[in-house]
């Protein structure tokens, strides 16, 4: 046990060094950077923005479209001259919005006339504050314009409900799921899957990768280095060395997802704080069971632990051809590519609508499991989620034994000279 | 006293490739042999073997006793490898190479600390032996590696090249070394291609070329029977 612990925590020293790291700390303080920016941005544009409004009249209406406005977040400016002055106005003392109310306003709504009032942002760069201010100013006209609509037809018609005849049809839209129904669309279950699932595949794919990198390394750099050979006449048992590479490139790859994972999440929330839908989609999700539950959780631990198994075990088959570090990491391709084809496919295609041959490419390679268990579990899919852990546990353990096999074996040393040697 | 070392009509191949061909030869306890021959001649391949790094494609090894493929764990436990150009992790200080290689040799943190001193005074760094391996020199990098294959003070060691590409200095201390290690017991195997070198250090000595033993014994005795000045003459008469 000690002598395993030596040996993985040689690897991680060897493994984590500045060099490796700072381009992984390089993104982070990118990541935060952006985050910080976007949050700064967002702050801008919830707070009150000055805008100019060119008003010819005093009247009830002209009050409430004004008071509406600065509700939203707007510092109104009234003023009565020509709007060609006030655009070059608005635009030389800063104000973000310039709103042209017409002449006669009142009274041309009291005959039930319609009125344009024109808007005029002054776009001076292309931010969340000028997209967001454009979509303030439309919601309140909509709310505007509702309420003086109601309220004409209130005076109309004072029998009937204004909303009736507004909307005289309208849709209520629900979903059925594994028996359960939930209101709301297809789109917005598709985004509460996501929104539970997409981490996994995401965070599964970097340590996948990263491991399998850093365990190519290791055998890599002990090959380059020459440190092999004087390892592997050390008295212990080669079983140790494998482990002992295989933990400490885990340990190493899990520091870097989590490092990257970290920066990555504060990006994250910097678009998606202060966001009502989140808990409204929550308790839908609960409504139709789509909720993870810990058991859940549990499955998709175990099939991610033997995912990162077999890739170490891969890599390692595939970096005892390699000559040096370099090699090494281009040997490991063919196990990125086995790991970012399930991702792309479960990320864009529905595995029941693909067809059979591809499905059975996608059954055929381990690493799809990881990304198939957790949908398959939201949608009851137990046969596929047994049938994957049995596969990737047996996968594994060929794999593990191949890897084990190969590191008592001479073909460690000599693997690259044979494979060598059959090529000419 | 039984042979260290009986190596029996050895021989590897690597597919129609024929590194070493039947040879034969016998290493007494405390005594420096010498394997020498020209690049490519074998020896290194013969040095793996008794390190239980490569498997005899035909023949046998034996190492005080146990053989080499059936009891290579046993065999690793008295034995020390040191290969050529090996390196050392380069990002452990001197200090810690050595802690880490004698963790594989005792489980106590005493006994342990004892090697690790052992190892720093036959590196003979000084304060260099707490920086990092990445700079050390090719001479310092040899040291502290000649260091660590004799802190176990093994019973074999098996030594490939221990002075290639050192200057005249480190290659003249690390001698010294190997001389008073064989002197206190330890058995000595070692290949070069520097016959002087050879000639200085071993009781006997073995000629290898492509893959076959073509003469055995001591600098004085192959000396004598080739009617030569030194051993490089021995190697060019004997060829």
């Amino acid at each position: 046990m000690r002598i395993l612990g030596t040996i993985i925590f040689k690897e991680i020293r060897e493994l984590l060094t500045v060099r490796m790291l700072l381009p992984f700390l390089a993104i982070i303080v990118i990541f935060i950077f952006i985050g910080r920016a976007i949050r700064g941005e967002r702050k801008r544009a919830a707070a009150p923005q000055p805008a100019l409004t060119v008003v010819n009249e005093a009247s009830a209406i002209v009050d409430t479209i004004i008071s509406r406005l600065e509700k939203s977040g707007l510092l109104i400016t009234r003023t009565s001259e020509p709007k060609e002055q006030a655009l070059i106005r608005a635009q030389k003392q800063g104000f973000s919005t310039l709103l042209v109310l017409p002449e006669s306003l009142n009274e041309r709504l009291s005959r039930l006339e319609s009125v344009n009032i024109e808007v005029y942002s002054i776009v001076r760069g292309f931010s969340f504050t000028q997209s967001a201010r454009g979509v303030k100013i439309k919601s309140v006209f909509r709310e505007i314009n509702n309420d003086f609509s109601s309220q004409k037809l209130r005076e109309l018609l004072s029998e009937h409900n204004p909303e009736n005849i507004q909307q005289p049809i309208r849709t209520r839209e629900f979903v059925l799921l594994k028996g359960k129904i939930a209101p709301g669309t297809p789109g917005l279950i598709q985004g509460l899957v996501i929104s539970q699932t997409f981490l996994i595949p995401i965070i599964l794919l970097m340590v996948i990768i990263y491991a399998s990198q850093m365990i190519a390394a290791s055998i890599g750099q002990e090959k380059e280095n020459k440190t092999l050979e004087t390892l592997l006449t050390a008295p212990i048992n080669r079983a140790q060395i494998v482990l002992g590479k295989m933990l400490g490139a885990a340990v190493a790859a899990l520091v870097i997802s989590a490092i990257f994972m970290g920066g990555m999440a504060y990006y994250g929330t910097a678009f998606s704080e202060g966001s009502t839908q989140l808990t409204l989609d929550t308790s839908i999700a609960d409504q139709l069971g789509l909720s993870l539950t810990p058991e859940g959780l549990i499955l998709i631990g175990i099939t991610i632990f033997l995912a990162i198994l077999a890739a170490l075990a891969v890599a390692t088959l595939l970096a005892v051809f390699s000559e040096d570090a370099k090699s090494a990491q281009t040997n490991i391709t063919p196990l990125m590519m086995l790991c970012l084809i399930p991702y792309f496919f479960t990320i864009l295609f529905d595995i029941n609508a693909l067809s059979l041959p591809l499905k059975i490419l996608l059954l055929a390679i381990p690493f799809s499991y990881p990304f198939l268990v957790p949908q398959s579990l939201i949608f009851g899919n137990y046969p596929l989620i047994l049938f994957g852990l049995l596969y990737l546990t047996i996968f594994a353990l060929i794999t593990i034994f191949i890897a084990g096999k190969l590191f008592t074996s001479d073909r460690l040393l000599t693997a690259r000279l044979r494979l060598r040697r059959r090529r000419s | 006293m039984s042979d260290a070392v009986v190596v029996n009509n050895l021989t590897r191949t690597y597919g129609n490739l024929t590194a070493v061909d039947s040879i034969s030869f016998a290493i007494r306890p405390g005594e420096i042999f010498g394997l020498i021959g020209p690049n490519g001649s074998g020896k290194t391949t013969t040095l793996r073997i008794v390190a239980t790094l490569l498997k005899p494609s035909a023949g046998s090894v034996t190492v005080f006793g146990m053989d080499v493929v059936k009891q290579a764990g046993a065999v690793r436990r008295v034995i020390s490898y040191l290969p050529e150009e090996a390196g050392a992790y380069r990002n452990l200080s001197g200090i810690d190479y050595l802690r880490f290689m004698a963790t594989f040799y005792t489980t106590n943190t005493v006994e342990r600390d004892k090697l690790v001193e052992i190892g720093i005074g036959l590196a003979d760094l000084g304060k260099r032996i707490y920086d990092k391996v990445s700079t050390y020199s090719k001479g310092m990098t040899r040291k502290l590696l000649l260091a660590r294959a004799l802190m176990t003070t093994p019973k074999l060691a098996i030594l490939d090249e221990p002075t290639s590409g050192l200057d005249v200095e480190n290659a003249h201390q690390i001698r010294q070394q190997i001389r008073q290690f064989a002197q206190q017991g330890t058995t000595v195997l070692l290949s070069s291609h520097n016959m002087l070198e050879v000639e200085f250090l071993s009781g006997r000595v073995a000629i290898i070329r492509s893959g076959k033993i073509i003469a055995t014994g001591s600098p004085a005795e192959l000396k004598s029977n080739y009617q030569a000045q030194n051993l490089e003459e021995v190697f060019l008469k004997a060829g």
